[in-house]
């Protein structure tokens, strides 16, 4: 399989205010690349007015260019809506890495549900990052990203991937580990069962830092691991984004949430609509 | 390579945000104004509070009594006089005002954003199309280039392009109580401490500039503050978690009990009716209904004792969990010391000693005078505290200090990055000096002196700062106004004389020693967190007493920066170790100390003021808000207001939290007492032949009635010279513990029992009834008798109040009778248990009627048995207690 650091970057690009603040992160990330070049990918669903989407893509041309990204820009036609526009120029390139964005707002419809990006997460057999833009000052160069790690491993290379791309701007990573206790034991809990998973949780991330040291740039002093057990793992990632003031939390989109539906309580929807940083889920190739 | 907003040189922010110098354009501002949202922090949650009412009325203890009462009602339909509605109604009510009282304390927490939205303006000035407008603050949008003049609120997070002497006062964000200068030049910092954005909620003190908007509503700084508050959940009080568990305890023993007695009923031949009365009664009888009203009254009025020693408490649970505080993460300035900084010292360059010529003093405090930005208003100078130290100090020498300011001729503020202020100014004789005042490292390099008289300098600074004091150096040169420009500060920066030192504190609060020593004996630890100096936190430190005498210097403090690299649990072991004193550090660092001190175990009281503790005071067990300099939004935050701001206050609240805590495992333990009596006449009617001594609704004439004042007045009880002479109680003892369980039921309990049963059948015997009779229940006999067993058992509960008072005393003393409530509660009961039976009016409520003047003596006798037997209890307890060998 081709790794994700030398997959060709490609942005889904919705031409919209919020899509600007996404096309800054792929131009990161492509600038992180070995051959440092990105492809623009926009469907025309006449939502925008021909003149000011070049202007727009002007600008993100002229974005790459100061961060030495060569841009490629690719206007395909739609196929029985966007997404099948853009299945039909990225279906056989499993190895790209597609950028893309959430709903700039939620709402009743959710963040994801229903979107894009969640079919593309749930069904491109491409490496899918999906964006949702919290603080548009970054201007998409996170310095403090957190991390939640599950046991998945592909979904764990997948993301220390990515995190090569935006390892030379990182000042500090987090690895967070939640031991996620059914609520009704989690009530009573004992301090020594709590300590035992506490335990647990270190000596996972133990080993996913031991991966880190061998597979990223990044200088082991600047990880950090924070291990919380909990009955409710939206939650706590929501508090330790908080609590620790990052940029950027990175994670493994769970299968189980991209199902279309837009629920309140889902845990993906609670991410995105509570996030107080940015916020990128991922998946690899399915 | 491009990085973040602040790292872009302004000619290139408008590009990189999508904008222009003159402005969105109509078109553009719809567009995104529809797709990012209106700058707003209003929650989106608009029917959250339908869900959380919902919760309060689905938890265990709630749908249990709106059972209980579904099934009165229904028994009430069924067959009707028995005054089961009354019952039902009773049980509706508690299940009612429980589940208010707890959403009343959910709702509390959304206010936060209401005060936070406070801190954004209505309108704004803004570029758009070319011309400047006011418009909504609402409707800016990420792009929008804002014009700020001074006194304006900032509405958003935006990158300044251009900048004419702006000063912004960031402080409802940071907490930073320096103003701070801001200019539109690239800078390498981080986005949050960045000198060339401005943040929604802070204001503008100075200057004006022009600003692209690039974060709204939730997207700025201040919104993901906001969403971290709400977000934030406190994790329940200790006593939350100990009722909790005690009501389930309760429940459990109450439902099985009323199941097997049902069951029992069923098998052996009775009707469905008689069965499903006797459950309600067993299960009534068991639950105490009147505990958790009880426990609230007691916890409102320990918070009014509170509000007497300056404790504003606001939410109840928080009385309480005060007094189960391990560890109090305390602020420095203003709670442990008076936040009133004076010139205790004039210190000349080459020795830390005071200077003794008074001119040559004077000449010090006037060239700092010089550069002092003070303003004259009503009730005195206004400015910088360290401007009105120095101003305070020569205007107690006698010097006229209106007359200093008023020769300053041009001011350069005090500079945060340049650490320094400076002025030109002119001298009573009319000759101009150039005067600088500020941290020695940044007037260092001026100072026209050999390197050796420097580095004298140096030690003096060291040794001063040592002894905790904020050392300012004046220094005095000649204004270059040959070659500069008057208004360049750096020209006239060079080859000045360094005059001396300002030795400036702010002073230890006197209360705060004998605080400090009376958390160590009650076992509590304290870590000081502050953005001050660490050697001047740990002088502060030890001057309080916070850190033991045997610490080497240095080893109690952790820095901001040392904070910063270390990981949790490496935190905790520091802690451990004895680090008492966070210095350097900043608000968002407390929540990482408060999570360490988690992490060991410990229930922990942080305080707080600025809009960014607020996430600190809802993770803590206890948040404590400052009343006096505090930020509405750290205030809604909180649980407990501070109203002196001062660090003894929050010692006093922890006594009193001890102590409502001690109080009311008295009243428990009273209350529980009752059960016995009146489980027991249940059991005795299902398994032998005789009539039921005691009916529903007298038992809950008890539980809801003549228990609530004595349960009260127990609740009131003044603070035991001991509480503060004993550790933080061990949380993982509950509140219901096995020998209270004994105590209540099986010694006081059955003791009760046995007497009220045996007063019954006394009664029934001597009316002339017969074992295994039937017995009407609207028989005068069964009244007379029903009415004495339940005064008796009113009667024995004055013995029981008094032995409650005491866990191993007699319980008679003085203070008992300055306890109204106390006095109130024994009479309620005395008379109660006479009208019961002698007043048809309450005899007709309740069932009851009058009995033979010789059964109400014996009855009336009955307190100073129980009194006695449980004194012989403690006597023997206490023997066994100090029996060699026991340990």
């Amino acid at each position: 399989m081709t790794s994700v650091n030398c997959a060709p970057v490609v942005l889904a690009y919705d031409g919209s205010v919020n899509g600007d603040w996404i096309a800054r992160y792929a131009v990161h990330i492509a600038a992180g690349t070995p051959t440092k070049s990105l492809t623009l990918l926009h469907v025309e669903d006449l939502s925008f007015v021909a003149g000011a989407l070049a202007d727009k893509i002007d600008n993100i041309k002229m974005m790459a260019d100061v961060s030495s990204v060569d841009l490629g820009v690719q206007i395909a036609p739609m196929r029985e809506g966007v997404f099948g526009g853009l299945m039909a120029w990225l279906g056989g390139k499993t190895d790209s890495l597609v950028v893309c964005g959430v709903r700039a707002r939620g709402g009743r419809r959710g963040y994801l549900a229903g979107t894009i990006s969640e079919r593309l997460l749930r069904e491109g057999p491409f490496t899918t990052l999906a964006i949702r833009v919290m603080q548009p000052g970054l201007l998409g160069h996170p310095q403090h990203i957190l991390m939640p790690v599950s046991g998945r491993e592909h979904g764990l290379r997948v993301g220390i991937r990515l995190l090569n791309h935006l390892a030379p701007d990182l000042h500090r990573l987090d690895l967070m580990r939640v031991m996620t206790v059914p609520r009704q034991r989690f009530r009573h809990l004992s301090t020594l069962e709590a300590e035992r998973f506490q335990q647990e949780g270190h000596d996972f991330l133990d080993n996913v830092e031991t991966i880190l040291r061998e597979n990223t740039l990044i200088e082991p002093d600047r990880v950090h691991t924070v291990v919380r057990v909990s009955d409710d793992w939206p939650k706590e990632i929501l508090i330790q984004a908080g609590r620790r003031n990052c940029d950027l939390v990175l994670m493994e989109a769970p299968r189980r949430g991209l199902d279309g539906k837009s629920d309140y309580g889902k845990p993906i929807e609670e991410l995105l609509r509570d996030a107080p940083s940015d916020l990128a889920l991922y998946r690899g190739p399915t | 390579m491009p990085g973040q907003i602040q790292n872009l040189a302004p000619t290139d922010v408008h590009a990189a945000l999508g904008t222009r110098p003159q402005g969105l354009n109509t078109d553009e501002v719809n567009q995104r104004l529809a797709e990012i949202g209106a700058n707003t922090l209003e929650a989106t949650r608009k029917l959250w509070w339908l869900a959380s009412l919902g919760r309060q009325f689905s938890n265990f203890f709630t749908i249990l009594l709106g059972i209980s009462a579904a099934i009165c009602f229904v028994a009430e339909f069924v067959q009707p006089g028995e005054s089961m509605d009354i019952l039902g109604w009773a049980l509706a009510g508690v299940a009612v005002l429980n589940a208010l009282f707890s959403f009343a304390q959910e709702y509390r927490a959304e206010r936060a954003m209401e005060a936070l939205r406070k801190y954004l303006p209505q309108m704004v000035l803004a570029v758009r199309d070319g011309d400047e407008n006011n418009v909504a603050v609402t409707s800016l949008v990420p792009g929008d280039v804002i014009q700020l003049r001074e006194g304006d609120r900032i509405p958003a997070d935006a990158r300044v392009v251009d900048a004419d002497g702006l000063l912004v006062d960031n402080a409802p964000l940071t907490g930073e109580a320096n103003p701070i200068n801001i200019d539109a030049a690239a800078t390498e910092a981080l986005l949050t401490e960045a000198r060339n954005l401005v943040f929604a909620g802070c204001s503008v003190l100075r200057g004006t500039a022009h600003a692209v908007v690039f974060a709204t509503g939730f997207r700025s700084q201040f919104g993901r503050i906001a969403m971290l508050s709400r977000e934030i959940r406190r994790k329940p009080s200790p006593l939350e978690r100990e009722t909790r568990h005690m009501v389930r305890v309760l429940t459990i023993i109450a439902v099985a009990m009323g199941l097997t007695f049902f069951a029992y009923g069923v098998f052996s031949g009775r009707s469905w009716w008689v069965n499903l009365v006797f459950m309600m009664g067993i299960i009534v009888a068991n639950v105490p209904e009147g505990l958790l009203p009880t426990f609230t009254l007691s916890l409102a009025m320990g918070s009014l004792r509170m509000a007497r020693r300056n404790v504003l408490v606001k939410s109840l649970n928080a009385v309480e969990a005060l007094g189960a505080v391990h560890v109090i993460c305390t602020d420095k300035t203003g709670t442990l010391t008076q936040n009133r900084l004076s010139v205790v010292r004039v210190a000349a360059p080459q020795s830390v000693e005071a200077i003794d010529d008074v001119d040559r003093q004077r000449r010090i405090l006037e060239t700092a005078l010089a550069t002092a930005d003070l303003t004259a208003t009503p009730e005195g100078l206004s400015g910088d505290p360290l401007d009105i130290a120095v101003a305070e100090n020569l205007a107690a020498q006698g010097v006229e200090t209106s007359g200093v300011l008023t020769r300053t001729r041009d001011l350069f503020p005090f500079d945060v990055e340049k650490r320094r202020a400076a002025a030109i100014a002119t001298d009573k004789d009319g000759h101009a000096f150039f005067a600088v005042k500020g941290a020695w490292e940044a007037l260092r390099p001026m100072i026209d002196a050999p390197e050796t008289q420097r580095s004298i300098a140096d030690d003096v600074v060291a040794a001063l700062a040592g002894e905790a004091y904020r050392v300012i150096a004046v220094a005095r040169g000649r204004p270059d106004s040959a070659t500069a420009d008057d208004r360049d500060q750096t020209s006239h920066e060079h080859d000045l004389e360094l005059l001396g030192f300002l030795c400036l504190e702010d002073p230890l609060r006197p209360e705060v020693p004998d605080a400090v020593a009376d958390c160590h004996r009650a076992g509590i630890g304290m870590v000081m967190i502050t953005g001050d100096h660490p050697l001047t936190a740990e002088a502060i430190a030890r001057r309080a007493g916070m850190v033991a005498g045997d610490m080497a210097p240095g080893t109690c403090v952790i820095t901001g920066s040392e904070l910063e690299a270390m990981r949790e649990g490496d935190v905790a072991r520091r802690l451990t170790e004895g680090a008492t004193v966070f210095a350097r550090t900043t608000p968002e660092q407390k929540m990482k100390i408060v999570a360490a001190l988690h992490h060991m175990h410990k229930v922990v009281a942080v305080t707080g003021d600025g809009v960014n503790d607020a996430p600190a005071l809802k993770a803590a067990d206890v948040g404590i808000a400052m009343g006096r300099s505090g930020t509405d939004v750290a205030r809604e935050a909180a649980q407990v207001i501070l109203l002196d701001d001062n660090f003894a206050s929050i010692v006093a609240g922890i006594e009193e939290g001890r102590t409502i805590y001690a109080n009311i495992r008295k009243f428990t333990n009273y209350v529980l007492v009752s059960n016995g009596p009146e489980i027991m006449p249940y059991l005795l009617y299902m398994l032998l032949p005789v009539p039921l001594a005691l009916t529903v609704i007298q038992i809950l004439s008890i539980d809801l009635g003549t228990d609530i004042i004595p349960s009260m007045a127990l609740g009131q009880e003044k603070p035991d010279p001991e509480v503060m002479r004993a550790p933080p109680r061990d949380r993982g003892q509950g509140l219901l513990t096995l020998p209270m369980i004994a105590h209540s039921y099986l010694f006081l309990g059955l003791i009760e029992a046995a007497v009220s049963l045996g007063l019954f059948f006394w009664v029934l015997f001597d009316g002339g009834w017969q074992w295994g009779a039937p017995l009407a229940t609207d028989a005068a006999l069964y009244h007379s008798a029903t009415g004495i067993a339940l005064a008796s058992i009113l009667l024995m509960q004055i013995g029981n109040l008094f032995g409650r008072r005491s866990a191993t005393g007699l319980g008679i003393d003085r203070a008992a009778f300055r306890n109204p409530l106390l006095i109130f509660g024994i009479v309620f009961e005395a008379v109660a248990s006479w009208a019961i039976l002698y007043v048809p009016a309450v005899g007709t409520v309740l069932g009851t009627g009058p009995v033979a003047a010789e059964v109400y003596a014996v009855a009336c006798a009955s307190p100073l048995l129980i009194f006695g037997l449980d004194y012989a209890r403690k006597r023997v307890a206490a023997r066994m207690r100090l029996r060699p060998g026991d340990g």
